[in-house]
């Protein structure tokens, strides 16, 4: 997607953002140049949304580490709303995109201390241990945090996330089953559900994943992961001691998905290329076929 | 123990992998030449995951397609690279996807690994902002490098950075959630002189 | 946008037949009790013009207040990748690459400036 930033009016620049706010995306250097060069100068158009913008640009200024941004518009924000804790929050955040992870600390603590259901801080609290590198601890304060706001699905895939990075496979997967009952129709949470499943190993585990995965491709068929992922898992059945059937029936899937997965990438002009480099998985696991029977 | 070479496309390549997703830990694959020459001179890099790197399904398919096109231009994967989410890590114990050079490891035995050093990353590069470690015994030891005409490689690779071509870089996962983006590249498989001319 | 004035005008139409219908039954009924007759049904013509009326209403309303949610709960998130769902802003870090990207980075190794060479 290219944006020609230099020919876009403030409008079309705030359409933009609130397309971003809404679907989530982190596109902090284009919307710190964005602010920059349109919107800044135009910041008194946008009415109500101007609060929100402003609280977009200050995180995607912090992202940038462009902290001279982020300060005004913080300033900006405190003016109007004095003692406000939401903008308190964000003066923790700036100490914390310096690295003076103590002060912020000593701010959110004032938060909580003034507001104890406020969620935000106690959050902020658990990503300044991920920042400075100790994702043990982030896990602990998480829990704890998890055991007050049990609902938060934020919060259970950034835990997820967390156990990932330490490997803890089992207990990724009990909180993306936890997000799962959130989001029960969500074909991407399947289908990290079966990777996690997958990377678990054993067959057992895998033919959870093949599950999870033709869930995902359910509820989504273009879901080329899933595609891929439910491959490997056919794949791993038929060079397993499962029983004849469910190898038979594992290769006739296997056969399908792969068609499926020619017929899904034969866009664009790399066509050709594409085809072979997915005929050589056939190779590889196909040789794996040869051996074990 | 050998001195490792790494080709201006590679480290092109791998920073703008870096640069494109500065808050997410990236990695990638390093191919190098076939020929069993005494110096390891990688040639290419493969930038693949950027979304999350612990889990293994699709980096198997990943380095099944990579060998295949790798085998088809002669190369053979040599190596692996990465680059930490945190700024403060970049050495060889906190990378991430440990799995995968582990398993590159077991099949070839002068494995490289290259982290990229996130403090030495910046809009103006001045030395190479990664650093290499070499298989040997199955013990991960650190080893010089030297990056292909180095000074001009690093002046093209800031210039790029500022020009915000990583932008245009697409890895694995750009390819998996959209078939369109091509994970090999090819536009930044021109010399860097036509790559700066693109911007 | 002409097509979504003109439903609008039809919705007007439509509110303004059937406050008609609704006068003229109150109408009819006044009629019909200072005339002292019996009769528990409306003329033909009044009924009529309250049915039309009404679904023209129900037709430009839904014509103007725009389009259709999917009843399939999965087709909504099929648009969606990891990219955004994996993304979520409380907590976001700020110790990353992002920092030594910034123009106004301080190389701490070199000590010289990021900011003299530019531009």
């Amino acid at each position: 997607m290219a944006y020609n930033y230099e020919q876009m009016s403030w409008s079309e620049v705030r359409d933009l953002f609130r397309k971003w706010r809404e679907d989530n995306e982190r596109r902090s250097d284009d919307i710190v140049l964005l602010w920059k060069r349109i919107l800044e100068d135009n910041a008194s158009k946008l009415g109500n949304e101007r609060h929100l913008v402003l609280e977009q640009v200050i995180i995607a200024a912090f992202d940038c580490a462009r902290l001279d941004i982020s300060e005004k518009c913080i300033r900006e924000l405190s003016q109007e709303f004095p003692g406000s804790l939401r903008v308190q929050k964000y003066k923790a955040m700036k100490y914390e995109a310096m690295g003076r992870y103590d002060e912020a600390n000593d701010v959110l603590d004032d938060i909580i201390s003034k507001d104890e259901t406020n969620a935000a801080p106690r959050k902020r609290k658990i990503a300044i241990f991920k920042a400075k590198g100790k994702t043990c601890e982030a896990i602990k304060e998480l829990c704890e945090y998890l055991k007050k706001f049990m609902s938060d699905q934020e919060a259970w895939h950034e835990l997820c996330s967390l156990y990932l990075s330490e490997n803890e496979y089992s207990k990724a997967a009990f909180c993306m089953e936890e997000v799962l009952l959130h989001n029960p129709h969500s074909h991407l949470i399947h289908q990290r559900l079966a990777e996690i499943r997958y990377t678990m190993g054993g067959l057992e585990n895998i033919e959870i994943a093949k599950s999870y995965y033709s869930q995902a491709l359910k509820l989504n068929s273009c879901n080329l992961r899933a595609l891929y992922g439910l491959y490997l898992c056919c794949n791993h059945i038929i060079n397993s001691k499962a029983s004849v059937n469910k190898r038979k029936e594992a290769q006739k899937l296997a056969s399908y998905v792969l068609s499926e997965i020619q017929s899904k990438s034969c866009v664009g002009n790399e066509k050709a290329k594409n085809d072979k480099y997915i005929g050589s998985l056939e190779n590889a696991f196909g040789n794996l076929d040869l051996k074990s029977n | 123990m050998t001195d490792v070479k790494i080709s201006s496309r590679a480290y092109t390549k791998i920073i703008l992998h870096a640069a494109k997703y500065p808050y997410a830990a990236v990695n990638g694959l390093l191919l190098a030449a076939k020929d069993k020459s005494k110096n390891q001179f990688i040639v290419d890099a493969i930038p693949l995951f950027h979304q999350c790197l612990n889990v293994t399904p699709m980096a198997e398919i990943a380095l099944v397609q990579v060998e295949a096109m790798a085998a088809d231009e002669g190369l053979l994967i040599a190596g692996y690279y990465a680059a930490a989410e945190n700024f403060n890590d970049s050495s060889i114990e906190k990378i991430p996807g440990a799995r995968i050079p582990e398993k590159i490891a077991e099949h070839f035995s002068n494995a490289v690994c290259v982290m990229v050093d996130n403090k030495a990353m910046s809009l103006n590069m001045e030395r190479p902002a990664i650093k290499a470690w070499q298989n040997a015994d199955s013990r991960w030891v650190k080893t010089n490098f030297s990056v292909d005409s180095c000074d001009s490689t690093l002046e093209a690779v800031s210039a790029l950075l500022q020009k915000g071509a990583m932008k245009d870089i697409n890895d694995f996962d750009n390819y998996l959630d959209n078939v369109e983006n091509d994970w090999l590249n090819e536009h930044l498989n021109r010399d860097l002189k036509q790559l700066l001319a693109m911007y | 946008m002409a097509l979504l004035a003109f439903n609008k005008l039809l919705l007007v139409i439509g509110f303004v037949c059937l406050i008609h219908a609704a006068y003229s039954a109150a109408q009819h009924r006044t009629y019909l009790r200072i005339t002292e007759q019996e009769s528990s049904f409306l003329p033909f013509d009044i009924l009529l013009q309250a049915i039309t009326s009404l679904f023209l209403i129900i037709y430009s309303l839904l014509q103007v207040v725009g389009d259709f949610k999917e009843i399939r709960a999965a087709v909504d998130l099929q648009g969606k990748s990891w990219e955004t769902l994996s993304n979520i802003p409380s907590f976001y870090t700020f110790n990353h690459r992002g920092k030594a990207l910034s123009p106004l980075y301080v190389n701490p190794s070199s000590g010289k400036s990021s900011l003299d060479s530019e531009d």
